[in-house]
């Protein structure tokens, strides 16, 4: 795996999942 | 009649994320990434989830949410209620003729997951051959007889095994269905996505442990993630990356807005939205990205990895993976892990295909549920056997229906609530009771940008539409489509008939 593969692979990953945890905890948050 | 709610915040994010979360997740998504310029596809996926998706999907909540607190949960009613047309109202069947053709075909489909987790159970795949020419060769031929496509002439001869499985399936969808939305889709929802997590991520740990074979799973992410810039300026890899963005998160079909017509006005829809929407790209990136394509690459190599990409989704998750599971130790319980994880992401999308004609007879004609639901069970069963029995008419209703009908539904949706309803009303209606504020930016992309993307895309569909349109290589393909146009005409006139006073 190259380094922009890597690159692009972790600020994808990274993106979506703060994206994720976010707004479940704001819903969890709320109930 | 009061209208059925969802019982909690939570059921419904995850309610709307198993809408989304589907097939295409584990099986579609890896597959074009790997034919589309790997790390590069991200590019135009991204952009297009952005200006593209996030808009459109808010789009249907904000629909289905205005129409349910008047009593409509289908685009034909919401769209007339709006414009207080009767036109929009016949072009609005489309919103249900959609969801009930994709779930003619999608249940079938469903159904082999189901029958692939019990063979795998029963340890019932053909063994590896490592000697032999093509490794494949077996677990080909299995696939073939299972489903029938292997068979002669016009139709199709599933196995028995196939046929009862399918039958099962159905009635497992049809049970939950008729269970409703919080007793039986939220329930379903509460259960599986919590299953579907766990199973995707010990999926993704065995793949990541895997001895090497041929390559080693890094090689499998690399395969996938490493960008050809060479791709980016290619139309084909926009129109992939679009498309994929379409099929993910269940937009166009129809089942977002019945979905969301069960809110209460109280109800939020910026933040629910961006949950669903972040579970099924957390779903698809994270973990859709890192099982099948990476073990493929372990046991293939990058070059057979390719071939094996351009013939299918179908050919990785149904031919491939069960080699592999069929090699390593405790195979037959990952196998049955596999084809479990894709039964549970199927299903929760199939009871979303179904609800928006259980909704339209509900709201429009004032059938109670259990009626609504044996009447669309009915018709079902007689008109889901076409896909099953005729070759070449699964595809062409995928063709009409999953590619091209999405993308004229979308837009229909955008026409009525952002340019009739007026952004200053869609803007309005989107921040009501919402629990998080959305950037203003996206007021102007609704109204400008996607607008523009989607008439791209239907003008670049348009010199393939008209050749498909004048063209039939089989009978499947002639009825296939009689069978779309069927339902809707059908839905049509009874629309017509339609005693309940929208507007």
């Amino acid at each position: 795996m190259t380094l922009e593969g890597w690159i692009f692979m972790l600020s994808v990953w990274l993106a979506v999942g703060t994206l994720f945890v976010w707004s479940y905890y704001k819903i969890l948050k709320e109930e | 009649m009061e209208r059925e709610r969802w019982a909690t915040r939570i059921g419904l994010v995850l309610a709307m994320a198993g809408n989304a979360v589907g097939l295409g997740n584990f099986l579609r998504f890896p597959v074009q990434a790997a034919e589309n310029g790997g790390g590069a596809f991200m590019i135009p996926y991204i952009i297009a989830f952005v200006l593209m998706g996030i808009p459109l999907m808010w789009i249907e909540w904000g629909l289905g949410r205005y129409g349910g607190l008047r009593g409509h949960g289908t685009t034909p009613a919401i769209f007339e209620y709006i414009t207080k047309s009767r036109f929009f109202g016949y072009l609005g069947v489309l919103g249900v003729v959609m969801p009930f053709g994709v779930a003619m075909y999608y249940m079938y489909i469903e159904s082999w997951t189901l029958g692939y987790s019990i063979k795998a159970l029963l340890n019932a795949f053909p063994k590896v051959d490592t000697n032999a020419p093509d490794i494949l060769k077996p677990f080909r031929d299995a696939f073939l007889n299972y489903t029938g496509f292997g068979s002669e002439g016009l139709f199709l001869k599933p196995s028995i095994m196939a046929y009862i499985v399918f039958l099962i399936t159905v009635a497992i969808n049809f049970y939950f269905v008729y269970r409703g939305i919080a007793k039986g889709i939220e329930i379903l929802a509460r259960i599986a996505m919590p299953m579907l997590f766990i199973l995707a991520v010990v999926l993704a740990i065995r793949v990541f442990t895997l001895p090497k074979v041929s390559a080693t799973a890094l090689d499998g992410l690399g395969f996938l993630w490493n960008p050809d810039f060479s791709r980016i300026l290619d139309a084909n890899t926009w129109l992939s990356a679009i498309g994929q963005i379409f099929f993910t998160l269940s937009i166009g079909f129809g089942t977002l807005i019945t979905y969301a017509s069960y809110l209460r006005k109280k109800d939020d829809i910026a933040l629910g939205g961006l949950a669903a929407a972040s579970t099924n790209e957390f779903v698809e990136v994270v973990l859709g990205a890192s099982i099948a394509i990476p073990a493929a690459v372990v046991f293939f190599g990058v070059a057979s990895t390719v071939e094996i990409a351009k013939e299918g989704a179908f050919s990785l998750g149904f031919i491939s993976i069960p080699a592999i599971f069929s090699y390593i130790p405790l195979g037959n319980i990952f196998g049955f892990m596999w084809f479990f994880l894709l039964f549970l992401a199927g299903i929760t999308s199939s009871v979303a295909l179904l609800q928006p004609m259980i909704a339209f007879l509900q709201d429009e004609f004032g059938y109670s549920r259990k009626k609504a639901v044996l009447t669309v069970a009915f018709v079902m069963f007689f008109m889901m056997h076409i896909p099953v029995v005729f070759k070449g008419a699964l595809d062409e209703m995928d063709f009409w229906i999953g590619t091209f009908g999405l993308v004229l539904l979308a837009f229909l949706e955008l026409v009525v609530f952002v340019w009739i309803f007026g952004i200053d009303n869609a803007w309005r209606e989107l921040n009501m009771s919402a629990k998080i504020k959305i950037p203003i930016v996206f007021k102007y992309i609704m109204a400008y940008i996607t607008p523009i993307f989607l008439i791209v895309i239907m003008v670049s569909f348009a010199p393939v539409l008209l050749k498909k349109a004048f063209t039939f290589s089989s009978l499947g393909e002639i009825i296939g489509r009689t069978a779309i146009l069927l339902v809707f005409v059908v839905l049509a006139i009874m629309y017509s008939r339609s005693r309940r006073k929208v507007a």
